[in-house]
């Protein structure tokens, strides 16, 4: 699979249109304007994948915006964002699939995370999906929460401090991604 | 209006003749320890907007919402679900099963908001869409806006179509297509029907099949 990394730069929208299966890494820094990611699936049987690990730490935003839109027939797309959000961070994250009625066969999967470690955090999600073809399959799944306190008590059990418990499950949480 | 330790559940199961237009507003204030339950079904229409909505004002208060959305033919149900967490400790679920066929078109509209107020809110939505045939269509459009760091939201969402293996299996015991979509869907749909009192949970079925007929095949 080909990789390739989104640094969006001086523009605020970036449109890819994948001729072969590729890998999209999108790659975060504290933005302060909605970063827009378009991926269009004409060709036939190609895939893509796209990633976003990002850590907020206190006062910083993500605004991220992603749309797949699907047109050809047999394309499927696996999106996944997951983000820790640390004190009085922000984070809106709209995640669009949209599925035409030519793109029949296809599959397109949306999953969303924002793991909450600090305090007076805001996260805005929007996971949507706009489906005009029968045969295909898309889901989504957004979760918004803190660690578990049973996986804290745990490395806290084993001498850790619970920041430094915090921060190794944080790395956990992102790496998952398989960033 | 849910006062304090009350339980309220509100069913509608509509079926609308396909020239109206159902635009309605449904709030409920839910105070402490109370219970709110919107179980809503909605069939015919021309149109549908309803969103049922559960303001939870109290501590420990809980919304639920149950909606089915059936859109046959030329019809848009655009149904969902509004929670809105003020107080502590309050907790709301959301589930919406639609179906689309025929040119038929389901949205699910759904928002979850979290005030800072809410410590230790939890909200869970989970909405699935079939559609049967390639004229007809699904959206699915939830928002959650999450201002509490200690609250946990969980959302899911799937659109499909009817399986062919288990259209396959229920036609290898004799059942025919039609009859054999009719069942998938009323299994679909059973999450929320098994909460409807039994004569709406039959007439419901019952004007599922009917609308089946001479869809499938």
């Amino acid at each position: 699979m080909k990789k390739e990394l989104i640094t969006f730069g001086a523009t605020d929208v970036v449109t890819v249109s994948p001729v072969e299966n590729t890998l999209f890494i999108i790659d975060y820094q504290a933005w302060h304007a909605k970063k827009q990611l378009e991926v269009l699936l004409a060709q036939e049987g190609v895939s893509c994948q796209i990633i976003c690990a990002y850590k907020l730490l206190p006062n910083q935003i993500l605004d991220l915006v992603t749309r797949v839109t699907h047109i050809a027939p047999n394309t499927s797309c696996d999106t996944k964002v997951r983000g820790v959000l640390y004190d009085k961070a922000k984070s809106t994250y709209i995640g669009e699939i949209v599925i035409d009625s030519r793109a029949q066969g296809s599959s397109s999967y949306l999953e969303n995370a924002a793991l909450v470690i600090g305090s007076a955090t805001h996260n805005h999600t929007e996971p949507i999906l706009k489906i005009e073809a029968d045969d295909v399959s898309a889901s989504h799944s957004s979760f918004t929460g803190r660690i578990d306190a049973g996986l804290l008590y745990y490395l806290q059990s084993r001498g850790m401090a619970i920041t430094q418990a915090e921060k190794l499950l944080a790395k956990a949480f992102l790496a998952s991604v398989g960033v | 209006m849910v006062k304090q330790g009350a339980r309220v559940r509100y069913t509608t199961i509509q079926n609308w003749s396909g020239d109206v237009y159902n635009l309605v507003t449904k709030r409920a204030r839910v105070e402490k320890d109370g219970i709110m339950e919107w179980l809503d079904g909605n069939l015919g229409s021309k149109a549908t907007m309803k969103y049922p909505s559960c303001y939870l004002v109290g501590e420990r208060a809980y919304g639920e919402v149950l909606s089915i959305a059936y859109a046959d033919g030329a019809r848009h149900q655009d149904a969902g679900a509004k929670m809105i967490h003020i107080a502590p400790n309050t907790t709301s679920k959301i589930i919406s099963k639609s179906v689309s066929i025929r040119g038929g078109r389901t949205s699910y509209r759904g928002l979850v908001h979290i005030l800072p107020s809410a410590t230790n809110a939890r909200a869970k939505v989970e909405c699935d869409a079939l559609i049967l045939d390639s004229k007809s269509a699904s959206d699915t459009f939830p928002v959650m806006r999450i201002n509490e760091s200690s609250a946990q939201v969980e959302h899911e969402a799937t659109v499909s179509k009817l399986g062919e293996e288990k259209l396959f299996y229920l036609t290898s015991r004799g059942i025919t297509k039609e009859e054999a979509a009719g069942l998938i869907i009323n299994g679909f749909i059973e999450p929320i029907v098994k909460e409807l009192p039994l004569e709406y949970a039959v007439e419901l079925n019952r004007l599922i099949e009917l609308s089946m007929e001479g869809s499938v095949g």
